[in-house]
């Protein structure tokens, strides 16, 4: 069956030409791709320090996510995250990036009811073989203190890897089981990013942190309130998880 | 492969009708759906498997839209964009309103057929393969909707006299 030219080649007009330009030109942004690697638990290592080739890094990351489904308890550094990569995407939205390796991820965390098994439930019609129950994933293993703090700028939106790097720092030290460490992390990036893009993720990691810690009144307030505002979110489960909700 | 498909999610989503405002959440949900179903997923099949997820997330999306547009029906009114002005040029940001206002104005079955065909530049085979109807129907429904396209699209022109590109 021979298949036809596509419009775009010969448009009838250039509003024509337009819309299917930008049809074609739309990318996720950098801020998406954060939070993205976020929700899996995951943190990208740049090229230069972690050589992979595509397959290679693709592999990586099918083993990574692997982890993730089956729960597997996975202890170790990452090594040096090299935030430079994921700056130079933070910007701006890439047709083709270079290959990334991915490693992960899962440390002990509370998983009752997770992100994972809420996106099965509401949104993932199943198909032809059973799914596999998954923990959260949670706090990546990037060696603590190696991602290096936000640095006040003089520009008005700070790098998206500075926020990054700060939440990382919190989300080792809750990994570690240092949820002390973890909210003054917290704190830190509170002060340093008072406009901070990634400040949803960081008031989930917030609530795990002070459930941790034993502040569970605290933790369970901030849990229904970020509830109320965000019932939709894809972290939502976490966050009832941590309180147990 | 986050890395990889990221984009192609992301756009898949938009195109399909996720709204700007959920793309983020339903970008997330996507990938962790395949972590999800990881050990399911053939090696050659990623992609694929993305997308048919992504295309089940747009459609939920779509439907939430459209039981607040129901709840909300002043709403309906405040989305008619005004319309172009002689000289103005069309930016991105304008563009991708317009085709928004076009792809929701087709129905489902033609605007996924016509996305996947005209902006992702699937073949026939991997569309019928991904929505898992014939090659013929992919066939029918790409026709039906590139004329539904280029109909709304001119009427969008014709009614603006709009000098748009230069």
């Amino acid at each position: 069956m021979s298949e036809p030219t596509r419009l775009l080649e010969t448009p009838e007009s250039e509003l024509e030409r337009a819309l299917l330009d930008a049809g074609r030109s739309y990318a996720a942004s950098g801020s998406t791709r954060a939070k993205t690697m976020l929700a899996l638990g995951l943190t990208a290592v740049a090229p230069s320090i972690a050589p992979a080739t595509t397959a290679a890094g693709d592999s990586l990351m099918k083993a990574a996510l692997a982890k993730v489904a089956i729960g597997v308890l996975v202890v170790g550094a990452v090594g040096i995250p090299v935030w430079r990569y994921l700056d130079h995407n933070a910007s701006s939205a890439p047709v083709a990036r270079a290959p990334v390796a991915v490693q992960a991820v899962p440390a002990a965390a509370p998983a009752a009811e997770t992100a994972q098994a809420k996106v099965a439930s509401a949104e993932i019609a199943p198909t032809e073989t059973p799914r596999v129950e998954s923990t959260e994933p949670a706090p990546s293993t990037v060696a603590r203190n190696a991602a290096p703090r936000a640095e006040s700028k003089p520009t008005s939106a700070p790098p998206l890897t500075a926020e990054l790097a700060a939440l990382d720092t919190a989300r080792t030290a809750l990994g570690h089981s240092d949820p002390a460490g973890a909210l003054a992390a917290l704190d830190s990036y509170a002060h340093d990013f008072p406009r901070g893009r990634l400040k949803i993720e960081a008031e989930v990691l917030r609530i795990g942190a002070l459930a941790k810690s034993g502040q569970t009144e605290a933790a369970r307030k901030r849990a229904e309130a970020f509830l109320r505002l965000h019932p939709d979110s894809v972290l939502a489960s976490r966050v009832r998880s941590y309180v147990g909700l | 492969m986050v890395d990889r498909y990221l984009d192609f999610v992301a756009r898949v989503l938009r195109n399909a009708g996720t709204p700007e405002a959920e793309l983020d959440d339903d970008v997330q949900r996507t990938f962790i759906a395949v972590s999800n179903r990881l050990d399911d997923v053939r090696p050659d099949a990623e992609k694929s498997f993305l997308l048919q997820t992504a295309l089940r997330m747009a459609a939920h999306a779509r439907r939430t839209l459209a039981r607040r547009r129901e709840v909300h029906d002043s709403d309906a009114q405040l989305r008619i964009q005004a319309p172009l002005q002689p000289e103005q040029a069309l930016d991105q940001k304008r563009a991708r309103e317009l085709l928004d206002e076009v792809l929701e104005q087709m129905t489902v079955e033609l605007r996924t057929v016509f996305v996947l065909y005209e902006l992702e530049e699937l073949s026939m085979t991997e569309i019928a393969a991904a929505l898992r109807i014939p090659q013929g129907t992919v066939a029918s429904r790409l026709r039906r909707a590139r004329a539904d396209f280029r109909d709304r699209v001119r009427a969008l022109s014709g009614s603006t006299h709009a000098e748009v590109g230069s």
